[in-house]
């Protein structure tokens, strides 16, 4: 004899919908968690920011308390980071707040800045400089990028 | 064999769409971070682009700097960019006097008050062409002390994502010292009774 099995449950259809439906929420919170471990990527001209480190071209030179930078490439440096190196210790920089003649809107294609740094150093051993680029945040924002040190900055003493 | 009445598991089908949408929202995440990484062409200039500085002369007098310049390159070049050096102990040009041009003597223009074009036509064109030689004058400002040297980039006008840009030609950078015209004695005399008076 049969057993009669009475069984009670959801139509096939809406369970198959609201897996789905949890399924997307889930996702949707894994990928918005999962975005804040990565890391925030600044664009400039289109492309990532360390990308456009590469096409910066600039030349520059300390002599007798003066700093000269030229830019000689396509573009625009926001500011520098400066390093100095003296007897024990090492100092860093920001030149567009910290040397006035330093251009508001930074240096670009074929400008010149030249400023007395004797004030932040009267002995420097070692200086270093790497150019600081502004760029587009995620959220639309402008955020400046200091490019990598070893790959992109200059020894001018 | 039947099915058995017991059997437990989750859907092959609703296993499947589980798997597809996860692919999904980890490939949107990669890409999202990735896609700003791709590299696109730089805006350079090509190799065999050079501009030689034939004379560059400074009259204390008039204060005019007059520059000759030739196009010995491959390629013809729409203007440059111009700094001098006006501070012995400075060894790299930075003070930019583009904006010192004499246009009408120079049958040239300034260009946002950094560059120079060589052509008086509001149009971008790489008009300075293989050959040609050219002599420009600028009109220096007292603040600006006396130029002892001078350095120009040269520029192009290129194509670019569609649109028409210029280009900074940095790896043909060229110098020179600048030779001075000192004024006569008599004129530096008649100047320091000027100023004394």
């Amino acid at each position: 004899m049969e057993k009669e099995i009475y069984k009670k449950g959801i139509s096939p259809v809406v369970a198959t919908v609201l897996l789905i439906a949890i399924v997307i929420i889930i996702g949707l919170i894994i990928f918005l968690w999962f975005r804040g471990f990565t890391q925030e990527s600044i664009t400039k001209f289109g492309k990532n920011v360390e990308i456009v480190c590469q096409d910066v071209g600039f030349e520059a030179d300390y002599s007798g308390g003066i700093l000269s930078v030229s830019n000689i490439g396509n573009v625009p440096i926001y500011s520098m980071k400066l390093k100095i190196s003296e007897q024990g210790r090492e100092r860093t920089f920001d030149v567009a707040q910290e040397i006035a003649e330093w251009p508001g809107s930074g240096l670009r294609a074929g400008s010149g800045f030249s400023g007395n740094i004797e004030e932040l150093s009267e002995e420097p051993i070692e200086i270093t400089l790497t150019p600081v680029l502004l760029g587009i945040s995620s959220d639309g924002g402008e955020k400046s990028y200091v490019c990598n040190e070893k790959q992109y900055g200059k020894e001018v003493l | 064999m039947k099915r058995g009445k017991n059997c437990k598991g989750l859907s092959v089908v609703v296993g499947y769409i589980l798997l597809v949408v996860f692919v999904i929202i980890i490939s949107a995440i990669v890409f999202q971070w990735l896609k700003t990484y791709i590299p696109a062409q730089s805006l350079e200039c090509p190799d065999g682009v050079s501009v030689i500085i034939n004379e560059a002369d400074f009259n204390e007098e008039s204060r005019t700097l007059s520059l000759t310049l030739t196009n010995n390159g491959r390629f013809n070049i729409s203007g440059y960019f111009i700094n001098i050096k006006n501070n012995p102990q400075q060894e790299i040009p930075t003070t930019n006097i583009a904006n010192s041009l004499n246009e009408e003597e120079s049958n040239a223009r300034i260009y946002r008050d950094s560059a120079v074009l060589f052509s008086s036509a509001p149009e971008f064109e790489n008009r300075f062409g293989q050959g040609e030689s050219t002599t420009h004058f600028f009109n220096i400002q007292n603040n600006i002390g006396t130029p002892l040297s001078l350095r120009i980039i040269p520029l192009r006008v290129q194509e670019y994502n569609e649109k028409i840009k210029i280009v900074s030609c940095g790896s043909a950078v060229s110098e020179k010292e600048i030779f001075i015209q000192e004024r006569e004695e008599g004129e530096e005399e008649n100047l320091r009774r000027r100023e004394e008076g």
